[in-house]
């Protein structure tokens, strides 16, 4: 069920929030109130491949605005007794209107003091920032990169988590599985997983230094609105290439099933398997901090291919200020076929010799091309401290998104990000 | 203009926290009938972030702690956890927000805390060194 609320008394909220503990009820919450613009309004036209092209960023525009990434969370943590508790956490964001949703609701096990289990719908714990993604205030960006961090959803299943040490040395060993379903609202599109089963490994030496390292594998299905019918793209193909040789309409129509069905096969994203894997590394001293993370995906599919990303991170405190530094890469590469496709529609004398093969190649390699992204940034940010329980946040980020295959024209070139934040815990 | 107004207002209204001056010997005690004689920095770091739930003997431990900003507090923070506040802070907000722990419950005194840890074996905490009594026992001295 959900509720619409309004987050725009952001600060009422804040202000009269504090932690309360009534019974053994406990209340916690975060706001992050983020702002922010880019240099250039984003610009990716393929019809029109001399027109400058801006990527972009988040829903980002040239004009100021908080939607893209503000939210709030309240939470509750019920405490059965010394070993069980329920906890649930009411989530809203600017990214999907303000809607408040019941983001998590899990049942905390603690048998042992080694072992913890969560059964229900917790955080994926997929990245190193992952189960405290949303709190602005745990890290020093704005957000973690989006290079890296691509994946942001609550998962229904269950959660092992046993914790021992050696000396200074405390290391924890993960497991957990289950699946999730989740609308994206930025690109129409439904997200469906199942049979997900993942293993962490962390190792934490004397707190200062910090090593995760993560194996993911599920079964996906991928529901974007501008592919529910296939038939549309091949007509709109057709009429194109109708127009474009003088021929009237209908002409090439004896085509379409054809061709319709290859395509078909090619974007068929149901029940796919993802597979990823992760590793970090942080050193953390009181002064100063280094990091880095490293991530890749790789999937049997035509059209999402396989994608390798990573960021190196540090910073440097100055009193209540934390001055910090991220270069990020993301790299997509497309899956063979969908290569050898686009090589073929690249040579139009194909269209002579197998025109249903000709076209089937343009489209699928063409809605490929645009599953990829290859992207470089450069963020110089500054987080300081107002009290213990706020932070306020300043960051510049210079992208570039760069072609993913040769001649790839739409959205490739610069753009800069300003973002600030405010992001509390109560 | 008026939306960069607001957001300012929010940046500077929540409470400031005043920093006190710093405190002398700090001592870490825990109630006599613990079973416990000391403890190392590597254990209190454990149990007061949460990473273990028992003393060393296995016996239940429960941490608690002075309030935040107090002199007292920064330097535990400082000396026993390597942390600054806002780092403890953002440790304890990674943690109660993945429902993986909640930090010490926090007192106002030495007092306070002295009187809460001499009733109750599994508590553990930290005063000056000039409140210790007889009726708690001393684990851990810090300067």
């Amino acid at each position: 069920m959900r509720t619409r609320l309004k987050l725009i008394p952001l600060y009422l909220l804040a202000a009269t929030a504090q932690i309360a503990q009534a019974d053994d009820i406990k209340w916690n919450g975060y706001l992050n109130v983020v702002g922010g613009f880019l240099r250039y309004d984003p610009v990716s036209d393929l019809t029109l491949p001399e027109k400058k092209q801006h990527p972009d960023y988040s829903t980002y525009e040239k004009n100021f605005t908080f939607d893209p990434e503000s939210s709030g969370a309240l939470q509750a943590v019920k405490k059965f007794d010394s070993k069980a508790s329920v906890t649930a956490q009411v989530y809203a964001s600017g990214a999907n209107d303000y809607q408040a949703q019941l983001k998590w609701l899990y049942l905390t096990y603690k048998p042992t003091s080694h072992s913890t289990f969560r059964i229900g719908k917790i955080g994926a714990p997929v990245y190193y920032f992952s189960d405290f993604y949303n709190v602005g205030y745990a890290y020093n960006w704005v957000t973690p990169p989006i290079e890296v961090y691509t994946f942001d959803t609550a998962i229904s299943g269950i959660d092992y988590i046993y914790r021992d040490y050696v000396g200074d040395l405390d290391w924890s060993a993960e497991v957990f599985s289950g699946g999730y379903t989740q609308r994206l609202p930025a690109i129409n599109a439904n997200v469906t997983t199942r049979n997900t089963v993942a293993a962490i490994f962390t190792a934490s030496e004397g707190g200062w230094l910090n090593l995760r390292a993560m194996i993911y594998q599920s079964t996906g299905t991928f529901e974007a609105d501008a592919l529910a019918d296939t038939g549309v793209i091949v007509d709109s193909a057709l009429a194109a290439a109708e127009e474009q040789q003088g021929y009237p309409s209908g002409t090439l129509s004896f085509l379409h099933d054809g061709i319709k069905s290859q395509v078909d096969v090619a974007t068929d994203l149901n029940e796919f398997k993802i597979r990823y894997a992760e590793a970090a590394a942080r050193v953390e001293h009181e002064r100063w901090f280094a990091m880095t993370e490293w991530v890749t995906i790789r999937t049997d599919n035509y059209l999402y291919g396989n994608l390798d990303a990573f960021y190196l991170t540090g910073g440097y405190r100055i009193g209540k200020a934390l001055p910090h530094i991220t270069f990020t890469r993301l790299d997509s590469d497309m899956h063979d076929d969908a290569v050898a496709d686009a090589a073929y529609a690249a040579n139009t004398a194909n269209a002579l010799v197998d025109p249903t093969k000709y076209f089937a190649a343009a489209i699928d390699s063409g809605i490929a091309q645009s599953f990829g992204k290859t992207q470089n940034s450069i963020t110089l940010g500054l987080r300081y401290e107002t009290s213990a329980s706020t932070a306020v946040k300043f960051e510049l980020t210079g992208f570039e998104e760069k072609a993913t295959y040769p001649g790839e024209t739409a959205g490739i070139g610069k753009n800069l990000l300003f973002r600030t934040a405010v992001n509390a815990i109560f | 203009m008026r939306k960069l107004a607001l957001y300012c207002a929010m940046a500077i209204g929540f409470n400031l926290h005043a920093t006190a001056a710093h405190a002398g010997e700090m001592a870490i005690i825990v109630n006599p009938a613990a079973g416990v004689d000391s403890l190392s920095s590597d254990d209190i770091i454990r149990i007061f972030l949460g990473k273990s739930t028992s003393f060393p003997n296995e016996m239940s431990v429960t941490p608690i702690a002075h309030k935040e900003g107090t002199a007292i507090r920064n330097q535990f923070d400082s000396a026993i956890l390597h942390k600054s506040a806002s780092q403890v802070k953002a440790y304890w907000a990674q943690q109660v927000f993945t429902g993986r722990g909640s930090p010490p419950d926090e007192y106002a005194s030495d007092e306070e805390i002295k009187k809460l840890v001499a009733s109750n074996p599994s508590m553990i905490g930290y005063i000056e060194s000039s409140a210790v009594d007889s009726t708690v026992k001393v684990v851990l001295k810090v300067n």
